[in-house]
């Protein structure tokens, strides 16, 4: 990320300092004479002669602002950027902001190369670096007028919470994958024992039901099963609010002593989510309900994968526009698996509307753990009105056949809980 | 571990320019045999100017070395403190305008300023020492001396105002403490 600004009026700015050495170089010069001391006189040598030497490096000075680099270099599981300066004057000085909490003011010479490393608590979008600088030259007695900034911004890849098994559509329909499906075909459990019809193979004639139940001479029963079938996985993150544990901070951007925030769990829920289902080889599709929220249609391998936990990593809370929701398609018989805090009952009727349509629905409810304290009286009471006002939420989804998990350290166990019925069938 | 970390070579902090001059005043005050009076006020100026840069103290309280020597018989030893004195105290001072408390100074970007200090000292005091052991001009004989001396202070004087590359049209008034707004 480079960043230079165009200015036309690109000057140096000075300090009282030049004016400050001009007038002592004169007044001990003018004094010593005055009163006939040799001593006064040479007193006025350092400041005229630094005042000349100042000068003269103001002029030569390019009046440019520095240029600043910042490229990622390994970290292992640290950030680590390097910022290289490139400036004509002698000195820069920088304020540096890393990963949107430590700021650090420092002078550097005009080329120079600094080297950040922070460990970040949080996953999604973030500033790992903020840089802005400006050019000082001849002993900081003069300032550049022009500043430049420089950022570099990553996203920082969610943990991957191991999941043993995925709870299914009550119905797939497609025809390659690794789900038993509910269409004939080849690879699955035993179906049923049908009348040969054109189009079967003769090596699927079952000759002992054959003998026992065919009517007729010539009747042949074939022996079918049930076709092994992709499940169609899709994600949608609700990315309106992103609350931490430490209610105190809600409304405030301290992401520093939040603890962990809903959309951290939600992102790594996410991930999971996504990393199950490929590795089961189901189709995962990724939406986040914002107006101007990515999304990522279905597909399944590796190269989606990383697609879809590329697109989850840069997933931060929605803008101004958030209240809005968005309905994005979803392919039938699909496990819709809704990622909310369910606070403002927006995802919860998404949640519904797909209920009704005959999708299985999961809501992942993303709020951490909380923590009250700091809160003052009438704060506690909200909270315990939000709180009831969400689980009014939750029992009209248990009503309507939505599945509910709490992302917590027992989450893949919920998970598995919910897809054993299935399993067991 | 910290969570962040920031490398940017061998740097000192940025509280060490106003800790120097203030210890500068002092010893220099105290070296050149000022009054105890004179001496706390010039601590007291300086220490002021080290908290508010802005205020402009730092510079107010260098007044007191040329006093110093005023007050005393010319001394070579004196004369060359004092000159060491009051330059590398205004290069402080300007310096603190430019350097917040709790910022970090990398060491090679005071490269410049101590070559810059270094060769003014070097002209500086090798003048100090010719000027010192110049007989003093009390005698008829180098009374010529006098008005080439105020001449040479005209021409230093136009020197000086024209090293500064006044533009024609008002600019921004200067910070007297610079930050990023």
């Amino acid at each position: 990320m480079t960043s230079a600004p165009e200015s036309a009026s690109r000057r140096w700015i000075r300090t009282p300092a030049i004016l400050v050495g001009i007038g002592a170089a004169v007044v001990l010069a003018g004094a010593g004479l005055a009163v006939s001391r040799p001593d006064i006189v040479a007193l006025a040598v350092p400041p005229a002669l630094w005042t000349l030497l100042v000068v003269r490096a103001e002029r030569r000075a390019r009046r440019d602002p520095p240029e600043i680099r910042i490229q990622g270099v390994p970290g292992g599981d640290l950030l680590a950027d390097e910022i290289s300066i490139e400036a004509e004057a002698e000195t820069v000085d920088l304020l540096i902001e890393q990963a949107e909490r430590r700021v650090t003011r420092v002078l550097v010479p005009g080329r120079a190369a600094l080297t950040t490393r922070s460990r970040t608590r949080h996953s999604g979008p973030l500033d790992a670096v903020r840089v802005r600088g400006r050019a000082l030259t001849a002993d900081a007695a003069f300032s550049g007028s022009d500043e430049t900034r420089a950022v570099r911004r990553r996203a920082v890849p969610p943990r991957v919470r191991e999941i043993r098994e995925l709870p299914l559509a009550p119905r797939l329909t497609g025809l390659h994958g690794s789900h038993e499906g509910s269409r004939p075909g080849h690879g699955g459990d035993f179906r049923d024992i049908h009348p040969f019809a054109p189009g079967d193979e003769l090596r699927r004639v079952d000759w002992r039901a054959t003998a026992r139940a065919a009517r007729r001479p010539g009747d042949l029963l074939v022996r079918r099963t049930y076709a092994l079938s992709d499940a169609s996985v899709v994600i949608a993150m609700d990315a309106a609010d992103d609350l931490g544990e430490v209610v105190a901070t809600w409304g405030t951007a301290d992401r520093a002593r939040s603890g962990t925030t809903s959309l951290d769990h939600a992102r790594e829920a996410a991930r999971s989510l996504a990393t199950t289902a490929v590795g089961a080889g189901d189709r995962v599709a990724y939406h986040v309900l914002d107006k101007a929220g990515r999304s990522v249609r279905g597909g399944t391998g590796s190269r989606h994968l990383a697609r879809v936990v590329s697109a989850i990593s840069s997933t931060g809370q929605a803008g101004d526009d958030s209240r809005y929701r968005r309905t994005p398609p979803v392919p039938q018989g699909s496990v819709i698996a809704v990622l909310s805090t369910f606070f403002d009952g927006a995802a919860a009727d998404l949640a519904l509307l797909w209920r009704a349509s005959g999708h299985r629905v999961i809501a992942v409810d993303t709020l951490p753990e909380l923590d009250a304290a700091r809160l003052t009286p009438e704060q506690r009471l909200a909270l315990r009105v939000l709180l009831a006002e969400r689980d009014v939420v939750f029992r009209d989804l248990s009503s309507a056949g939505v599945d509910r998990v709490r992302w917590d350290d027992d989450a893949a166990t919920a998970l598995g809980a919910l897809a054993r019925p299935r399993a067991a069938r | 571990m910290r969570d962040d970390v920031l490398e940017i070579g061998p740097w000192i902090p940025g509280v060490v320019p106003r800790v120097a001059l203030v210890a500068l005043v002092a010893g220099a005050s105290a070296a050149l045999g000022l009054a105890a009076g004179w001496q706390a006020a010039a601590v007291a100026a300086v220490i002021i100017g080290a908290v508010w840069p802005r205020t402009g103290l730092a510079w107010f309280s260098l007044v007191v070395v040329p006093l110093a020597v005023l007050w005393q018989p010319i001394d070579l030893g004196h004369t060359m403190i004092a000159v060491a004195a009051l330059h590398l105290g205004h290069v402080l001072a300007t310096m603190m305008l430019a350097v917040p408390v709790r910022s970090r100074v990398s060491l090679a970007a005071l490269r410049p300023t101590a070559i810059r200090l270094v060769g003014v000292q070097v002209v500086a005091q090798a003048l100090a020492v010719v000027a010192i052991v110049l007989p003093r001009a009390d005698g008829a004989g180098l009374a010529w001396a006098a008005p080439l001396g105020a001449c040479a202070v005209a021409i230093l004087a136009v020197l000086l105002l024209r090293g500064l590359d006044t533009p024609r049209h008002p600019e921004p008034r200067a910070p007297r403490e610079q930050s990023f707004e």
